[in-house]
């Protein structure tokens, strides 16, 4: 039941009922709109005063998050370069201290710096132009320190091969070694019975005893002399190394040795009254005192674990 | 102005004024409020779609600048890291290679907050409990060795003598404590790898840096050697009271046998000579006949957070460098 509402004519002096048309409908609406309308322009002119704009506090917003961001690049940069620094330190005061090179000058490892730079000068921002300037140091520095540790790579397998080489062990176990005759220089010879210059040491050992390479070499002569059955071995860098009075080698010239590799047997060939071994160490075609180049105190388990070393390096090669 | 408007009442019989309800009110009110925040939301939309304001403009550009340029350093950041990578790792190769020891890496100490956040708190009242107790038992040790020291310390002029001939200072200038490479017991010898008895210590520093004596005293020995093995050119210091130094591999000798030197004095410079596979000074310091760990010995100059990084790294059996 709709409750019919009535309005007062005055003129009429009659209650007369409100009839709602179309008309009167949207009469009314459109009343209510412009009111709603005015309300809301009402509010945003206040809003306009009192607020910034809504597309400035958008980008303001990703502003602050995008320079967060940026902060965050920069610290990554600082730490990557931080990490270069160690690097670099290690490398000049550490390995090329060891491997005798000369440190890289500030100005060697800041070569090329500032080739892109001026790409990236034109962006008128002072922040991403840090960073680029930054990344770009780091790149370069990086490309330096690749450089120098490939130098170093190759200084050092230089290096090892040169240590590898050098004869640095007892060419005789000390199981079978019974006497070292220390004697170096002017002596008298035991069988030609006058003095002469004894270039070696002695050896003194049982018949068959194995005689070791005491470095890497290259075997440079087999034969035999006076001094018996012979080895000369070239161990490259000046050193050159002499095994005589040998019962065998096993050994032939051109053939690439190992350290602890076996290459003959001690014998009692050429002038020799008893079964040992002569062994001289020449450098730069001077005859010198081995007994500077082995560790005399070196443990026999050290030892034997040196010439199987050499045992396993044999195999490998045939 | 609206006109009243009036209902009829059937009960009284008679037209009555409607008077305005609250529930009516307010859902009028409501509307005007729903309609007119549309109104608004649309004004300011449309107002912020039509007007762009000069900072807009350059916010907007910069935030255009710094998002592209991000995408690019980012990639290139990467790139590099990549390569920082690889370096590291063949440093450490290098490291390994040279002295024949693994390379301890620090380990990270940048805990994260959430690893702290997720820890346990009674572990850090055990924590707290433990340290504790062990600061109780540090400051009444503290408090004995203080009566102790008190009542025996007065130190005569001839202690104060032998004291300052003690070799306490490191044997190079400009010493840090990671130039000590290689330390005193079991090590290996570069040439043969195998296992021996490191005498001194391997202090590595560029050929020409000056060798100090350390502590006074008389040379006893300084021998040029030109051989490939051994101590090369070579120096011995007695200190009396059974204290000899020796400073071998040296590049150049700069004093005389018998000549007296006084602390710090320079004797000669760092070289590669003898046996020898790098620039370095190997120093022993031999007590009463026997050789005693120089370590001990160096603690001039040095913090004890250096003193220790350098015990630590003296304690590794790595490759000697003679």
């Amino acid at each position: 039941m709709a409750r019919i509402r009535y309005t007062y004519n005055l003129e009429t002096c009659r209650y007369e009922p409100i009839i709602v048309t179309a008309k009167t409908f949207s009469a009314s609406i459109g009343r209510f709109l412009t009111v709603a309308f005015f309300i809301g322009l009402a509010g945003s002119i206040y809003f306009h005063f009192q607020y910034p704009f809504l597309d400035e506090t958008i980008q303001l917003e990703k502003n602050v998050r995008l320079k967060a961001e940026w902060q965050v690049i920069n610290k990554q940069l600082t730490r990557s370069a931080e990490q270069l620094t160690s690097l670099e330190k290690n490398d000049d005061q550490n390995y090329r201290v060891i491997l005798d090179l000369d440190p890289l000058s500030a100005s060697q490892r800041e070569a090329g710096v500032g080739g892109r730079e001026k790409e990236s000068a034109s962006i008128p921002y002072l922040m991403i132009r840090q960073g680029y300037e930054k990344s770009e140091k780091i790149k370069n520095r990086v490309d330096i320190e690749i450089q120098s540790m490939e130098q170093l790579k190759k200084e050092l397998e230089k290096k090892q091969k040169m240590w590898a080489s050098r004869p640095a062990i007892q060419p005789i176990n000390n199981k079978d070694l019974k006497q070292l005759h220390t004697i170096f220089g002017m002596r008298m010879h035991p069988i030609l019975g006058y003095i002469r210059p004894h270039n070696g040491l002695d050896f003194t050992a049982p018949h068959g005893a194995p005689v070791y390479a005491t470095g890497d070499a290259v075997v440079m002569y087999t034969g035999y002399s006076t001094y018996g059955n012979v080895i000369y071995l070239d161990h490259g860098f000046g050193f050159e190394t002499r095994y005589a009075h040998l019962t065998r080698y096993i050994v032939e010239p051109g053939q690439v040795i190992k350290r602890g590799q076996i290459i003959g047997y001690v014998g009692n060939t050429g002038l020799s009254s008893a079964p040992h071994l002569h062994y001289e160490i020449h450098y730069k075609n001077i005859a010198i005192n081995p007994i500077n180049f082995f560790q005399r105190d070196l443990s026999n388990k050290e030892y034997e674990r040196l010439i199987e070393l050499g045992s396993q390096a044999t195999a490998s090669l045939d | 102005m609206a006109e009243a408007k009036f209902r009829y009442n059937p009960k009284t019989l008679r037209y009555e004024r409607t008077s305005i309800s609250i529930l009516g009110l307010s859902f009028r009110v409501f509307g005007y409020l729903v309609f007119g925040s549309l109104f608004f939301i649309g004004l300011v939309v449309l107002q912020n779609y039509l007007i762009e304001t000069p900072l807009e403009k350059s916010l907007r550009a910069e935030n255009e600048a710094l998002h592209k340029h991000k995408i690019v350093l980012t990639a290139s950041l990467l790139a590099s890291n990549n390569q920082i990578g690889e370096l590291k790792k063949e440093d450490q190769l290098l490291y390994e290679k040279l002295f024949e020891t693994k390379l301890v890496s620090v380990p990270n100490l940048n805990i994260d907050k959430e690893e702290i956040l997720a820890a346990e708190p009674e572990l850090f009242s055990d924590w707290e409990a433990a340290t504790n107790k062990q600061s109780t038992a540090l400051w009444q040790k503290a408090k004995t060795s203080n009566i102790v020291f008190s009542s025996s310390a007065s130190i005569g002029k001839k202690d104060l003598k032998t004291l300052s001939r003690l070799p306490t200072i490191a044997p190079v200038k400009s010493f840090e404590f990671d130039k000590l490479v290689s330390g005193f017991g079991k090590r290996i010898n570069p040439f043969h790898k195998g296992l021996y008895h490191h005498d001194g210590v391997d202090i590595a520093m560029p050929t020409g840096t000056p060798v100090l004596a350390s502590a006074p005293g008389i040379i006893i020995l300084a021998r040029q050697s030109n051989l490939l093995a051994g101590f090369g050119n070579y120096i011995e210091i007695d200190h009396g009271n059974g204290m000899i130094t020796r400073y071998a591999h040296l590049e150049l000798l700069k004093v005389k046998n018998g000549q007296k030197v006084t602390k710090g004095e320079v004797i000669g410079t760092i070289g590669t000579s003898g046996g020898s596979i790098a620039p370095h000074l190997h120093y022993e310091v031999i007590k009463k006949g026997r050789p005693t760990n120089p370590v001990f010995y160096i603690i001039g100059g040095l913090s004890s957070e250096q003193f220790q990084a350098m015990l630590d790294n003296s304690k590794k059996e790595n490759q000697s460098l003679d």
